[in-house]
């Protein structure tokens, strides 16, 4: 197997042989969101209106590993949490309808083995404006040890906005630290809106200081967290904590690809 | 044999195909005002300095590769800097209101296979330009190659100068595109060349204020891996700012083999 992540020969080897990624997408939101409070996440966030897709790779790439993100904020005091996303849960205000529920994927860690992953950051966000007073949002889950019949509730803010994002562990049920599948979402009521449950494969979590200064998570052989591998096909997404103000930054995404 | 390991890049440098290219240019001596209203979510992007356009490949050399970049400025205030090639993919009169077709973003080797690139669209003043109440629409092919869709209307500021640009707010969903297929314009009065630019990034980095210590990337170990052949064009903008300063700094290279 060659890996980006295995030797500093094999890391230039890859990226010469096979091609990298290398984008540089913006992540804006366009319009206020809706901040959390105690019973919604308690960290106010707002998903990006913009996502990536990994491009098609063609034999012998089998995966790529982000090997460099840099984000540079319009504005100050942001935090920004960018990984793969999974659409767990989509759940339709509106006769109080779910579809779409399935597992968090399997997936390189480190360059080892496929192993099925957990979410541990995952996200209830509003893909279509609510129209819903003070909603109580349960859902039932698969935990991160694959234990089933779990539920997380969160009780959300009246009329929650496009692209609000309210993170679900605070509210995991128990010592839970994650979640492999969700498995049922169900909303106490509302007329309009939907919500969409995400997990995210963590690439980079981190601060953007004053507007203007990059912050940079660089090549993975020097972290001592996990880092996932991407296929083709998989959504990039960026999730801004701390701001429900109209915002953008400017990211320089690098994945550097795996053959066998 | 094209260089693949760090042996390889060892030997060529050994060899004397290697380049050093110093930069340390005044272009931003004043304020900028941005050509972009900011507020319509766009990032300002300001050029700061120009390299030269990649010269013809010497003998025994197939390409360029940036391997070290470092840079500071003169102000007290760091700020985020983008190092980037340049397309051209199309420009607008915007006396006459005439759109000038450019180039499509190109095409590369990513991941084994080839694929057409996507980014950002960067709108530059390109020659002095003025006017009032002046909107521009873009109609363009998005990242993901969909049929042609076009922007809303983006008010721009009525006096702009040289090399103060920013990302043209496209449709949301969109965060970049493969080509520009059309520019339109509204104005009571304008003068002056807008052109429109797809980036192929070589580095997003901060740059350091003069009190501290310039940055210095290595850009194959950041991952960063770009073959560039001759005439490209390399432009050096500041990120989020319109600050006076002066850059300064080098762009390393390798020629491959």
């Amino acid at each position: 197997m060659s890996s980006p992540l295995k030797s500093l020969p094999d890391f230039m080897y890859q990226q010469f042989n096979q091609g990298n990624f290398n984008a540089l997408p913006e992540f804006k939101n366009r319009a206020n969101g809706t901040a959390a409070n105690a019973t919604s996440g308690n960290t106010t966030a707002m998903r990006s209106d913009e996502v990536v897709n990994i491009p098609p790779m063609t034999s012998p790439v089998t995966g790529a590993y982000c090997t460099r993100c840099v984000v540079i904020g319009q504005n100050a005091n942001l935090e920004v949490r960018i990984g793969a996303e999974f659409i767990l849960g989509t759940l339709t205000v509106s006769g109080n309808s779910s579809s779409g529920l399935t597992s968090m994927p399997s997936r390189k860690i480190n360059k080892g083995s496929s192993v099925q992953t957990a979410a541990y950051d995952p996200y209830l966000y509003v893909d279509t404006s609510l129209t819903a007073v003070t909603p109580v949002v349960t859902i039932g889950y698969t935990n991160q040890a694959g234990t089933t019949g779990r539920t997380a509730t969160l009780t959300l803010p009246s009329n929650a906005l496009k692209s609000s994002a309210f993170r679900i562990a605070p509210h995991l049920q128990g010592n839970d630290t994650g979640i492999r599948a969700v498995t049922s979402i169900s909303i106490s009521t509302g007329s309009a809106g939907v919500l969409k449950v995400a997990g995210l494969l963590p690439i980079a979590s981190m601060p953007v200081a004053t507007g203007g200064f990059a912050n940079t998570f660089g090549s993975p052989q020097g972290k001592g967290s996990e880092v996932y591998a991407v296929e083709g096909g998989d959504v990039i997404a960026c999730y801004r904590l701390g701001s429900l103000v109209p915002d953008r930054v400017l990211t320089q995404l690098v994945f550097s690809p795996e053959t066998p | 044999m094209a260089i693949v390991t760090p042996d390889d890049l060892i030997a060529r440098i050994s060899n004397g195909y290697d380049w050093n290219i110093p930069f340390a240019q005044p272009a931003m001596q004043a304020l900028r005002t941005g050509l972009i209203n900011v507020t319509s979510h766009s990032t300002i992007l300001n050029r700061c300095a120009t390299l030269p356009d990649l010269p013809t490949l010497p003998s025994g050399v197939t390409s360029y590769i940036p391997t070290e970049f470092a840079i500071a400025n003169s102000g007290v205030v760091g700020f985020g800097t983008l190092v980037t090639e340049l397309i051209e993919l199309g420009s607008i009169d915007m006396a006459t209101g005439v759109f000038t077709d450019g180039s499509a973003m190109p095409s590369r080797t990513v991941f084994g296979g080839t694929q057409q690139l996507a980014s950002p669209v960067l709108a530059m003043f390109t020659t002095a330009g003025g006017g009032t109440s002046r909107t521009l629409t873009l109609t363009y092919v998005d990242q993901d190659g969909n049929t042609a869709e076009t922007t809303s209307a983006l008010t721009i500021n009525n006096g702009s100068s040289m090399d103060a640009g920013g990302t043209f707010p496209l449709n949301q969903g969109d965060w970049g595109v493969r080509d520009i297929t059309n520019v339109t314009r509204t104005a009571t009065s304008g003068s002056g060349t807008i052109t429109f630019y797809g980036m192929v990034p070589i580095l997003l980095v901060s740059a350091t204020p003069s009190t501290v210590n310039a940055v210095v990337s290595d850009l194959l170990a950041e991952g960063v891996i770009r073959r560039l052949g001759a005439g490209r064009k390399i432009s050096i903008f500041t990120v989020g700012s319109a600050a006076q300063n002066v850059p300064m700094g080098y762009l390393k290279m390798v020629g491959d083999s």
